[in-house]
């Protein structure tokens, strides 16, 4: 049985209701890229959008049909499209983001390869791309799977999550299940893959960029042991 | 209550129990475990009287009121179930006689009748006499007997339910000891909630055979075990029971083996140095000291069951079995409309009342039950175990446990077949016993062998603990939990659906609901309709009376509180005025406090009139009841 090609199709709503509250990955976005016409890749409901369109001139493109009804629904004002973060030609910008492990969805090298090379494309002489993705924890890696747990209550919907770990194809699937009483289960099935620092550097050096610093978490302390996130600021 | 002394019991030539002594004080609920066939049912009728020891005494304090639910208790009464189970309540007509009788004293006008009829009253109302009819509906409904069948007659219900009206006369009897053999057997998983519960807070003296490891850890305050035809007394439930038994085995490792090394020293003394005329004589006292060690038993090998693996489960498809829509059942749709996924990794506890489509669902999750609509996938080279009691019942006769599972799994070495068997509870030469010959229970642990040597990525499993003892129901469990596969698990027990289920598809007659994770409410029956007295209390009521006491002792305490603030209150008017003569200086403040604390005592002293009327009123109330 095949899964659901569109994880994010049933379950766009329960996920803004989520995420919406959580504003210090979109916040430091807005501090750090340029004040130019700016794309935000994977842009999901347009939580990241919404707040670099305060002062900026803002495009979203997503993957997930669902997702961008769900953020021209919620803003209507934001311009967000349906696209391929693989392959877009929308112009030149002053900023690129790729926020919230967007980038780790891209599932092989070459995804990666091209995904990059349309962000060098895009972006102006002294434009800005960042890559926010999660940074792998080591120490989970020797545990398979660590099984369905709690993770999210509200709205009266319960969501869980299951995690299995590769750790030698570098990938991790979150199997989210949000629970409505009186009805099956809807299961979202994400596969990320896991980057490291050095390899995030490789790739980009390997799309003609160069990375200019490398941020640990949004209060843009180093990259260190049990840092939550990997974040690159790269320079073309 | 029950005094056992170097108990020696046989059965056929194999000896059960020797020299096993007992001792069960009042107000003791014990469990009384073991494996199969090692005695627990002779004992526990020997202490009933019903068969006689081999050797040694039982003795039960004389007078003392026995209640005894053997294995398969059969009422025989054609009575309505109502009436059958009120008939063992001799406490109460005992009660009801005397409370007539000093009616009848009263209505004779015989003196000390009023007192008399006060004290059967009093005693009637607090051994709960008038709560007599809730009592009995309180267990029927615990038992799962729905109203509507409440005054059916006894014969009019099937083998299992024979068994809990058995049960529901025992409870009801209240007996000084109770003796209950198997008590859950027959019980849904409602019902051996709460009877569990029941019994926890019953005062009498229990001793029961169970392998019901809720039971057993919920109701019972010691564990006598029979192993290796002995007694083991262990305090605490069965949680406690296995914790303490592997300290006291690793004791006795410890002992046995230190022992060991000194017979072993001094052996060596013996041997070097019996020969030497000059060491001749310490020789014979080391000889001597040897032959007076009291030696220490090697702790019995047959403890721990070994543990077993189920064989880890193949593919990666994340859904094993999906119904979409599904309608099924034998006759008549059980179910309608019927959305389920189960994944791998989920350990689904079906729950429902029994009759609801429990086993219906299992059948067509496995596709041995075709669906009327709907429809039915599964992952592809999905291999699905099922396990049902009639399955098991169907192995081939002519064939030994060992021959039949070898032939199933011919890459499986006979070592591990016999290892899984034995962590079954299906122990040596039993594994080359033909299966025709093995009991129910047995045939039961060989079908679950079946499973757990060959790999599946889902098991199907039919209360597949009913015939197991406690122990090999805990190794059945660590298989399951250790298992990455999807399980289905249609079970009464509920310490197994406590320990494994991550989802419960809860079935009702009409709706099929899924979620994650157990409630409490997920073993218990909803509340019963409250249950009419057929003899309603006198018109004094004892609720009503306590509650005016309780009223009148409160108005009490508020009116002393009070007259104590109006005393303090008159103090400080009295020490200010003192002070404005003394402070002339401060004479305008002190005066301003003074009437401050005088308004005060005013409203105070209002609110103590009130009070006090309030008070008056009532005591005349009773008064005029009285006159009445």
């Amino acid at each position: 049985m095949a899964e659901d090609d569109e994880p994010y199709a049933r379950i766009a709503g329960w996920y803004d209701a989520e995420f919406a509250a959580s504003t210090a990955d979109a916040d430091w976005h807005a501090r750090t890229l340029p004040r130019g016409r700016t794309l935000v890749l994977g842009c999901g409901t347009g939580r990241v959008c919404r707040t670099l369109a305060r002062d900026r001139e803002v495009l979203g493109l997503d993957l997930s049909p669902a997702m961008v009804e769900e953020a021209r629904a919620r803003h209507p004002a934001l311009r967000v499209q349906v696209g391929d973060m693989r392959a877009f030609s929308l112009g030149t910008f002053a900023g690129i983001v790729i926020p919230n492990a967007a980038f780790s969805f891209l599932a092989t090298r070459a995804d990666q390869a091209r995904c990059l090379a349309s962000c060098a494309a895009a972006l102006e002489p002294d434009g800005l791309l960042v890559i926010d993705v999660p940074m792998p924890m080591a120490e989970l890696l020797g545990t398979p799977r660590t099984p369905e747990k709690p993770a999210w209550q509200g709205g009266g919907v319960l969501r869980t999550r299951e995690v299995r770990r590769y750790p030698v194809a570098q990938k991790l699937e979150l199997v989210d299940r949000y629970y409505v009483p009186g009805q099956p289960p809807v299961r979202s099935v994400l596969h990320l893959r896991l980057i490291w620092p050095a390899e995030l550097e490789w790739m980009v050096e390997a799309a003609g960029m160069y990375v200019e610093r490398l941020a640990g978490d949004y209060a843009d302390r180093p990259p260190v042991e049990g840092c939550p996130r990997l974040i690159a600021i790269v320079r073309k | 209550m029950i005094q056992v002394d170097d108990a020696t019991l046989a059965l056929g030539g194999d000896i059960l129990l020797e020299g096993g002594s007992w001792h069960v004080r009042p107000g003791e609920r014990v469990g009384l475990v073991g494996r199969n066939g090692t005695g627990k049912s002779t004992l526990l009728r020997a202490i009933v009287g019903e068969v006689g020891l081999d050797r040694g005494t039982v003795t039960r304090r004389p007078g003392a009121r026995l209640g005894w639910l053997p294995q398969r208790a059969v009422s025989g009464s054609t009575r309505p179930v109502w009436d059958e189970v009120a008939s063992s309540m001799d406490w109460f007509h005992l009660l009801k006689a005397e409370l007539d009788a000093a009616g009848q004293a009263v209505i004779a006008d015989q003196p000390g009748a009023a007192e008399r009829l006060a004290d059967a009253t009093e005693i009637f109302r607090t051994q709960g006499g008038f709560a007599v009819d809730a009592a009995i509906g309180e267990v029927l409904h615990g038992l799962g007997f729905a109203p509507d069948r409440w005054h059916a007659p006894c014969d009019t219900f099937s083998g299992g339910w024979q068994m809990r009206i058995a049960l529901a006369r025992l409870l009801l009897s209240r007996p000084e000891i109770a003796l209950l053999d198997e008590p859950t057997n027959h019980l849904d998983l409602e019902a051996r909630s709460w009877l569990a519960a029941f019994l926890a807070r019953v005062p009498w003296t229990v001793v029961v055979v169970s392998h019901d490891r809720w039971l057993l850890d919920r109701a019972v305050t010691r564990i006598a075990e029979i192993r290796s035809a002995r007694l083991h007394h262990y305090v605490g439930n069965f949680a406690a029971f296995l914790k303490e038994r592997e300290s006291r085995r690793a004791d006795q490792l410890g002992k046995f083996a230190r022992q060991q090394a000194e017979i072993a020293r001094l052996e060596g003394f013996v041997e070097r140095f019996g020969a030497k005329a000059t060491k001749a004589a310490q020789a014979k006292s080391k000889q001597k000291a040897i032959d007076r060690i009291e030696r220490v038993e090697a702790p019995e090998n047959d403890g721990d069951l070994p543990r077993f693996r189920l064989p880890a489960p193949r593919g990666s498809d994340r859904v094993a079995i999906a119904l979409r829509g599904a309608t099924a059942g034998w006759t008549t749709p059980v179910f309608q409309g019927c959305d389920l996924e189960l994944e791998r990794g989920m350990r689904i506890a079906v729950l429902g009342p029994n009759g609801a489509g429990k086993s219906t669902l299992l059948h067509a999750l496995a596709g041995r039950l075709p669906l009327a609509a709907g429809q039915r996938l599964v992952a592809d080279g999905l291999r699905i175990g099922v396990f049902s009691q009639d399955l098991a019942a169907e192995l081939p006769a002519a064939e030994t446990a060992l021959q039949w599972l070898s032939a199933l799994a011919p890459l499986v070495p006979p070592q591990r077949i016999r290892a899984v068997l034995g962590a079954l509870g299906l122990r040596g030469d039993d594994a080359l016993r033909e299966l025709g010959g093995l009991s129910g229970g047995e045939k039961a642990r060989v079908a679950l062998a079946a499973l757990a040597i060959r790999p599946h990525e889902a098991l199907l499993l039919d209360e597949p603990t009913n015939h197991l003892d406690a122990e090999s129901v805990d190794a059945l469990v660590d298989a399951l939990e250790a298992w990455e596969g999807a399980l289905v698990l249609v079970t009464h027990d509920r310490w197994l659906v406590e320990r494994l289920a991550t989802h419960v598809v809860r079935i009702d007659p009409g709706s099929i609901r899924f979620r994650i994770g157990l409630r409490p409410e997920d073993f218990e029956r909803p509340p019963p309709e409250p249950v009419a007295q057929r003899i309603a209390e006198p018109a004094t009521d004892h609720v009503a009376r306590r509650k005016r006491e309780r009223d009148r002792d409160r108005l009490v305490r508020q009116i002393q509180a009070l007259e104590q603030e109006i005393a303090d209150d008159e103090a400080q008017m009295a020490s200010l005025q003192e002070r404005m003569y003394l402070e002339y200086d401060r004479a305008a403040a002190l005066a301003q406090e003074r009437r401050a604390i005088a308004a005060r005592a005013e409203a105070r002293y209002a609110t103590w009139e009130a009070l006090d009327a309030e008070l008056t009123e009532g005591d005349g109330d009773r008064g005029s009841a009285r006159v009445r």
